[in-house]
């Protein structure tokens, strides 16, 4: 097992469930359930264990982020790069944008 | 439950494109998905960018403002800060440096005025201490607006009971709503009661988030009119986006405003006359924009609403937020959009707290007519049930408004709210613009009354 580090980032109001912290270097095991290398499903737990401060109903819906998080992993849209199946690799940089107060 | 999930499984499959190149310039490899289609980042900014442009154009040319004075018009911009509008700052801004269709170094607008409004007495004032838990939004968003050379405005929504924010500009009086009576009220002198808990008084006794969200929103509005017009801008920008407008559309109809909702959600209305709101980011949804502001590292401040942090079903505006769907939203703003204001509509007929003109005709509710309720004075009026707060109709003097005669000049969603405002044992203050619109209303109608009675009166000449 080996350890990869990931950046985090939130904004539009995610810092808040976060102690508004808006960047956070973070190392996790290359497989949080092995066999099988850590994908952003592990990754998305991960972070509501360690991380989140409040309000997980905020964060989450069923086993991924709520509609409405835009989700970037190294500046590409999280939607063309398998959203959940993504497996995560070292220095790596995932973004986490909450949309829902765009006026 | 299993079977809708497998089925929304489904959907997600077959709606994924299966090329992950970008289907603008099909070379680069795309990084975004906007709805069903796959965007490299440069193609992405040129759509994105080219939307808000074809809106901006739209609006001028239909306004002629080319025409009429070579330099163009004077705008404001309301901004508050979140993601919507700070790109919309953004591009307004590159719009008016980079004009394209325009030889001559002339600007698209000749001044740029930024109007940021602060509604933190809303959420972190702390009333016993009369101080700020958070420091301003406004101080965050002059930071930002610093940037672009604008001459900046900012103003504290509390600020909507001074006496400026009128037509005439220096209207002091507010009206009282009580149990029995709305009264117009001479400002005392030297008053105690500052703004800030003449605002919070009248918000925290309205008991629906819903009425409070709409309240809130109407004041912000009318004092940003009330702004651009002192200002003498003739158009006001508003960056709601395309998923914005969505929920608009859908909390409006239920809330009872469908009748004025072309006028609230379209990208250009000329409704306030003066005034002319457009709404530029109108076709981009907030995942464009979300993505837009972070490759371009356009820093939005975070806005507490009413709702934030609050559960997803604290109010109709926050319920209809959540979107499962892409499409669903485009769906709903295209279909808003092709709505247009009834032809039957009476100008004269403005709703005293919104400025927005509606129809009488339209209400479900019972209301009424002032003419009746002079009739029945001091007694129980039998058709209002549904406004059973304010049924003692008292005698009417000159100075005050019976709370039947001020719902009359309310639109039927204002009615509705008005129910959820606690008037028992509480004074509630309503702002002087408020005030001013209910004299001015009352003027109107005694000199149409006067009008049709005209030939009967006698002239003093004639007296003598």
């Amino acid at each position: 097992m080996s350890l990869i580090k990931v950046k985090l980032s939130f904004s539009g109001g995610m810092e808040l469930l976060f102690n508004n912290i808006k960047q956070k270097h973070i190392e996790i095991s290359s497989t949080i359930n092995p066999p099988n290398a850590t994908t952003m499903k592990d990754l998305i737990l991960w972070i509501r264990e360690n991380l989140l401060k409040e309000r997980p109903e905020l964060f989450m819906s069923g086993d991924t982020v709520r509609p409405g998080i835009l989700v970037l992993i190294n500046e590409t849209d999280w939607e063309l790069e398998g959203e959940l199946e993504y497996e995560i690799k070292d220095g790596d940089d995932i973004v986490f944008i909450s949309t829902l107060h765009g006026g | 439950m299993c079977s809708v999930q497998e089925t929304s499984l489904d959907l997600n499959v077959n709606i994924k494109p299966a090329t992950k190149d970008c289907i603008k310039c099909k070379t680069t490899k795309a990084t975004v998905l906007i709805r069903h289609s796959t965007y490299c980042k440069k193609c992405f900014q040129h759509v994105f960018v080219g939307k808000f442009r074809k809106n901006v154009e739209k609006s001028r040319i239909s306004s002629n403002s080319t025409k009429l004075n070579g330099c163009g018009e004077k705008v404001m911009i309301g901004f508050s800060g979140g993601p919507s509008s700070r790109t919309m700052l953004q591009l307004i801004n590159e719009y008016n440096e980079t004009h394209p269709h325009e030889t001559s170094k002339k600007c698209a607008y000749s001044e740029i005025i930024v109007c940021h409004i602060d509604e933190s007495v809303l959420f972190n004032y702390d009333s016993t201490s009369s101080t700020f838990s958070q420091e301003s939004t406004i101080l965050q968003v002059e930071k930002i607006v610093q940037k672009y050379n604008y001459p900046f405005i900012g103003l504290y929504l509390q600020d909507i009971f001074n006496p400026d924010v009128t037509k005439s500009g220096c209207y002091s009086n507010v009206l009282e709503l009580a149990v029995d009576d709305a009264k117009i009220l001479q400002l005392e002198e030297g008053s105690v009661v500052a703004p800030t808990e003449k605002l919070l008084h009248l918000l925290n006794n309205v008991s629906k988030s819903t009425a409070k969200e709409d309240f809130i929103w109407y004041l912000k509005l009318c004092y940003l009119i009330f702004t651009a017009r002192k200002n003498g801008c003739k158009r006001l920008f508003l960056g709601d986006c395309s998923s914005r407008l969505s929920i608009k559309i859908i909390s409006q109809t239920s809330k009872g405003r469908g009748f004025s909702l072309p006028l609230e959600t379209s990208g250009e209305i000329d409704w306030f006359e003066d005034v002319i709101i457009t709404r530029p980011m109108k076709d981009m949804l907030s995942k464009e924009i979300g993505i837009y502001n972070q490759l371009n590292g356009l820093e939005s401040i975070y806005v507490p609403s009413m709702t934030s942090m609050m559960h997803p079903k604290a109010s109709i505006e926050r319920l209809t937020e959540d979107k499962e769907f892409p499409s669903t939203v485009s769906t709903i703003a295209r279909t808003g959009a092709k709505l247009t204001p009834s032809d039957s509509i009476v100008k004269e007929n403005r709703c005293v707290e919104n400025n927005k003109i509606w129809q009488d005709r339209i209400t479900v509710m019972t209301i009424p007519s002032l003419h009746k309720s002079e009739e029945c004075n001091g007694q129980q009026s039998s058709s209002n049930k549904t406004t059973s707060r304010y049924d003692n109709c008292n005698t009417i003097n000159d100075e005050s408004t019976t709370n039947v005669e001020f719902m009359d000049l309310l639109c039927y969603a204002c009615r509705v709210n008005m129910l959820y405002v606690n008037v028992i044992n509480q004074r509630i203050i309503l702002p002087p613009y408020v005030a001013e619109g209910v004299e001015e209303q009352k003027n109107n109608n005694r000199k149409q009354m006067k009008k049709q009675i005209e030939n009967y009166l006698l002239c003093d000449d004639e007296e003598l």
